[in-house]
């Protein structure tokens, strides 16, 4: 409202407007957009980023699919014709290959599909709160028997007082999952792989730790890098996914947690796991 | 006389069907899993074909083809490239110049055998 009861002088219009339409306020006017131009340059450099990414992944994807559709032809196609050809006993060799190409051909596809729905824009995680003691305990027990395979000790020393976290317990079950895994892989016969775990303000920390094979220096920055498989042969011709680890990260930063991982050749692996306190 | 096939290839069941097939049809064959191998193979062998994927480890099928074709004892032996990488201008291009015949993954038993027998005919 105006002094003069509901219409405004020219005077006091020019008052009122002068502040808005001041030149100097034209500077913050202009570092906005400026700030504005440089976001949506960031932006566009992250989609593209991405975009390079994805198609790198698609390309990898491609391959990592051929390969055992391969595989399966060639087999199929070799039985058919030898079925019943005498002297023909490779049979239940052959069935054995095509199981076993078939089930990597599907934990491919099903690593893939995971990844690809926790890093969409609308997936969220389902958290609850629970305890890391129980979750790691569970998981060694299921891999005990791997790695009794290998001849490989596994101590776990999490205390049972840590903090309490919040998280998809199926999801960081398959963190444990995978770099246990790749422990005992990774591990000559008679080694141990050591799980521990520690707290600081607002954190909890676990360390999987293993004295094997240890990755290259080389080949460390691409170790969470989706299909990325060591060229390591000590490893053993059973090839995995090349996804694992690529999942284990996309889950720890849905959690809003971290992982780095410390490696030498011949010396041995760590993975470091940091996770928010509930 | 029998001809001798190497395939260089670090997927082993593939290896494994490939040899098998090759066999059957009368040839020699031998494998090796990488690039570093092949080349200690060709110090002391001369193969009439060697079959070549291009993605491995420690030296990849491109890599292990260049350094083959600067081998002058290798001359007149064929390279068949296999591969589902998908390539670039660059690669293409490369691979046209250091390959006899390109097979890209998925493919069958059949067109293998047949492009395997094209070439060793060829290099009679």
């Amino acid at each position: 409202m105006s002094r003069s009861g509901g219409m405004m002088t020219q005077r006091e219009r020019k008052e009122k407007a002068a502040p808005v339409l001041a030149v100097d306020t034209q500077a913050p006017v202009a570092a906005d957009l400026h700030a504005e131009v440089e976001r949506l340059r960031r932006e566009l450099d992250e989609l593209q980023r991405t975009d390079r990414f994805k198609d790198h992944c698609l390309s990898v994807a491609a391959h990592e699919l051929a390969t055992p559709l391969t595989v399966i032809q060639a087999y199929v196609e070799t039985l058919q014709a030898k079925w019943n050809a005498p002297g023909f006993d490779q049979v239940p060799e052959f069935l054995h290959v095509l199981q076993h190409e078939t089930a990597r051909l599907i934990r491919t596809v099903e690593r893939t599909l995971q990844i690809s729905r926790l890093t969409s824009a609308n997936q969220t995680v389902q958290r609850l709160p629970l305890q890391l003691l129980p979750l790691i305990s569970v998981v060694a027990d299921a891999l005990r028997p791997l790695f009794r395979q290998h001849d490989v000790r596994l101590d776990v020393r999490v205390p049972d007082t840590l903090p309490w976290i919040s998280a998809d317990r199926d999801l960081l079950e398959q963190v444990f999952i995978n770099l246990l895994d790749n422990a005992v892989k990774f591990s000559p016969s008679a080694c141990t792989v050591l799980v521990r775990a520690s707290t600081s303000t607002g954190w909890v920390h676990v360390e999987v730790l293993d004295r094997g094979y240890g990755i290259a220096a080389d080949e460390v920055q691409h170790i969470f890098d989706p299909y990325f498989r060591s060229r390591d042969d000590r490893v053993g011709h059973t090839r995995g996914t090349g996804l694992g680890l690529a999942l284990v990260k996309t889950v720890m930063e849905q959690h809003g947690g971290r992982i780095e991982v410390e490696s030498a050749l011949d010396r041995g692996t760590v993975f470091r796991l940091a996770l928010p306190q509930a | 006389m029998q001809k001798r096939i190497l395939i260089v290839d670090d997927e082993e069941p593939l290896a494994t069907i490939l040899t098998y097939a090759l066999r059957n049809e009368g040839y020699h064959v031998d494998w090796v899993n990488d690039g570093m191998k092949a080349l200690s193979y060709l110090g002391v062998n001369r193969p009439d074909l060697i079959i070549m994927d291009i993605m491995m480890p420690n030296l990849n099928g491109l890599e292990t083809m260049r350094i083959t074709r600067q081998n002058e004892l290798m001359e007149g032996v064929a390279i068949l490239a296999l591969s589902a990488k998908k390539l670039n201008e660059r690669e293409t291009h490369e691979l046209e110049n250091l390959c006899d015949a390109y097979i890209p993954k998925p493919f069958g038993v059949e067109t293998f055998l047949g492009t395997v027998s094209q070439l060793l005919h060829a290099t009679v």
